[in-house]
């Protein structure tokens, strides 16, 4: 019965697994070209890029990378160097995720803890019609508002830009809050508390775990995003933006491929660190339909 | 002592309500401005025109529409993109979405390794996108190659500086860093299972292809139907990454409509081009809405659950 057992899902495990190795091979072989060459000098990379250098040129390397890598969105704008590019993806991470977790746990406690005003029925029904029907392609218009409103080039801005409910973590904050006893309310309020306080000391505390896991979500979504900073803030340091920019230089003295890979690795690094220090509250976080808490 | 308690009970429903709009009001307000006016907003826009010169707005009537239907017949990028743009979604829907589910059951049921690929897998939804594809440009260009080439004694040139090979090896790409979030939400759901099921299944004899298919797919059909309508909401703004590969000077056999919209918009110097991407964008969620609903429907039919 025992054999019978392990036999049992062992073609599946050799196939899927093979596959699954395959995925692991190329993601090793991904890291390793990667570091390999980031330590070669130009002329290494050109004439071998698959073997390890012949010299080398790790601290040369970073060294460069570190205090010569730089953003410019045009001849006439400032330039910034790496430590302006971390502090304001930094900045646009904290503001963009802040923004979506403020806004949505503000309204999904007010529809849960208001449940007989009309305007509470009024906000899930919006924030299910944002979620299901997609209204796609707004862009130009987007733009045209953004430029209008003064916020085109403004870190600050993304705060509000972001300040959505109308996402699928409204659902799983509401359902969150909703499950929390009633009582625990109740007797703060006997006890005098006002509603400010119930929320801020009771009830958002117990939805903590949750309200956590999605802003690690969006921090790193936004730690990574180019294409909003890029087309709303073109001028704001950001370092997703000026490796991008970096990549696509064909011109100075670091545009070679071993400095590119280089700088590649020194923006991945942070967030790696990120992930392997919450590596497990954010992938056990992640279930079904989301998130728990 | 009934009129105190009315006073009292009126100031209090006054505080209630003054404490409610304060927790509505700042994201109801972001949501006038940034979410109804911009779509109003947008549908203006396609029936206007901008005039650089007199910087001045002035009605346009449909040409904006007539134009973007020329373009679609004569515009090889629309053309192309269209055609990639379903492309992509077809190969998302038969081979991303199909391997995610195998790959989560693997997972889900704990076979050799299976912490350390859930980890993987993840990985490139934490590593940026575009630092994946500045390495994927030179791993597709100078290392894949040279290796086949030593290993098989092949003849072959980087994979995205060939025309033929560009298109492929992007699809690739992009199957290649699709699974994290879907196949950790696949696994989750699939852990959900109620485990007697489980036992009833192997007590019945079935094999693990056998359980896969007819006891753990009906089940996480839910979950499952969200990811096949999260595509087709990003069927025509899905880029495939290639601006970050391509910048601005993708080829126009490898373009998607979401790359041409935004690249169009990201190049942009003055406001003169926003009322045509503001048509195309109008005809993308014309398109794109009624499948929606369409497939809401059909998921909500095969998984009566489904509230």
């Amino acid at each position: 019965m025992a054999t019978k057992m392990k036999k049992k899902g062992l073609y599946y495990q050799i196939v899927i697994g093979a596959l699954l190795v395959v995925y692991a091979l190329i993601m090793a072989s991904l890291f390793y070209f990667t570091f390999v060459n980031s330590c070669k000098d130009p002329w290494g990379f050109i004439q071998d890029a698959v073997g390890l250098p012949e010299q080398w040129f790790f601290l040369e390397n970073y060294e460069t990378i570190i205090l010569k890598l730089k953003m410019q969105a045009n001849v006439k704008a400032p330039i910034y160097y790496i430590e302006d590019m971390f502090l304001g993806s930094l900045g646009y991470a904290m503001l963009s995720a802040g923004g979506i977790v403020i806004a949505t746990t503000m309204v999904a406690y007010a529809c849960v803890q208001f449940p007989n005003f009309k305007m509470s029925s009024v906000m899930y029904f919006l924030a299910m019609f944002v979620i299901t029907v997609p209204i796609v392609g707004s862009l130009p218009s987007e733009m045209q508002v953004i430029r209008g409103l003064g916020f085109y080039n403004q870190l600050w801005s993304a705060f509000i830009l972001k300040f959505t409910f109308g996402n699928i973590y409204f659902l799983l904050l509401y359902e969150a809050i909703k499950g929390i006893p009633k009582d625990y309310k109740e007797a703060a309020q006997v006890d005098g508390a006002s509603q400010l306080r119930v929320m801020l000391q009771i009830m958002l505390p117990m939805v903590k775990n949750v309200i956590g896991s999605i802003f690690l979500i969006q921090f790193i979504a936004f730690w990574n995003d180019y294409s909003t900073p890029l087309i709303y803030m073109p001028s704001v340091p950001n370092i997703s933006v000026g490796v991008m920019s970096f990549a696509f230089s064909t011109k100075g003295e670091i545009a070679y491929e071993p400095y590119k890979l280089a700088a590649c690795l020194v923006v991945m690094l942070p967030i790696l660190a990120v992930f392997i220090v919450f590596q497990k509250t954010l992938l056990g976080s992640i279930s079904e339909g989301g998130i728990k808490g | 002592m009934e009129f105190i308690r009315k006073e009292k009970k009126k100031k209090g429903n006054w505080r209630n309500t003054l404490f409610f709009w304060c927790l509505i009001g700042p994201a109801l307000l972001q949501f006038v401005v940034m979410y109804l006016f911009v779509n109003f907003n947008s549908l203006i826009m396609s029936v206007r025109a901008y005039d650089i010169e007199s910087n001045t707005w002035y009605f346009y009537g449909f040409k904006n529409f007539e134009s973007l239907f020329y373009d679609f017949s004569h515009l090889p990028e629309l053309r192309y993109g269209i055609q990639n743009s379903f492309i992509a979604w077809s190969v998302s829907l038969v081979i991303t979405l199909p391997l995610g589910l195998l790959f989560a059951y693997y997972i889900a049921k704990k076979f050799f390794g299976a912490g350390v690929f859930r980890v993987l897998l993840f990985l490139p939804q934490i590593i940026s996108a575009n630092i994946l594809v500045i390495i994927f440009k030179y791993y597709a260009d100078a290392f894949l190659p040279t290796v086949i080439n030593d290993l098989f004694g092949t003849k072959l040139f980087g994979f995205l500086s060939q025309k033929d090979s560009q298109f492929p090896a992007i699809l690739i790409f992009n199957i290649y860093i699709g699974f994290g979030t879907s196949v950790l939400m696949y696994t989750g759901a699939m852990n959900g299972i109620s485990k007697s099921v489980l036992e009833a299944a192997e007590l019945d004899g079935t094999n693990t292809l056998q359980e896969f298919i007819l006891i753990v797919l009906p089940q996480i059909i839910g979950t499952v139907s969200v990811f096949v309508i999260t595509g087709v909401t990003a069927l025509f703004t899905n880029q495939l990454n290639l601006y970050s590969i391509y910048h601005k000077n993708a080829d126009s056999h490898l373009y998607t409509v979401g790359y041409y919209m935004y690249r169009e918009i990201q190049s942009a110097s003055s406001y003169a081009s926003y009322p045509k991407m503001a048509a195309l964008g109008i005809m993308i969620t014309l398109v794109v809405a009624p499948l929606i609903i369409c497939m809401r429907r059909l998921s909500k039919k095969l998984n009566p659950l489904e509230d």
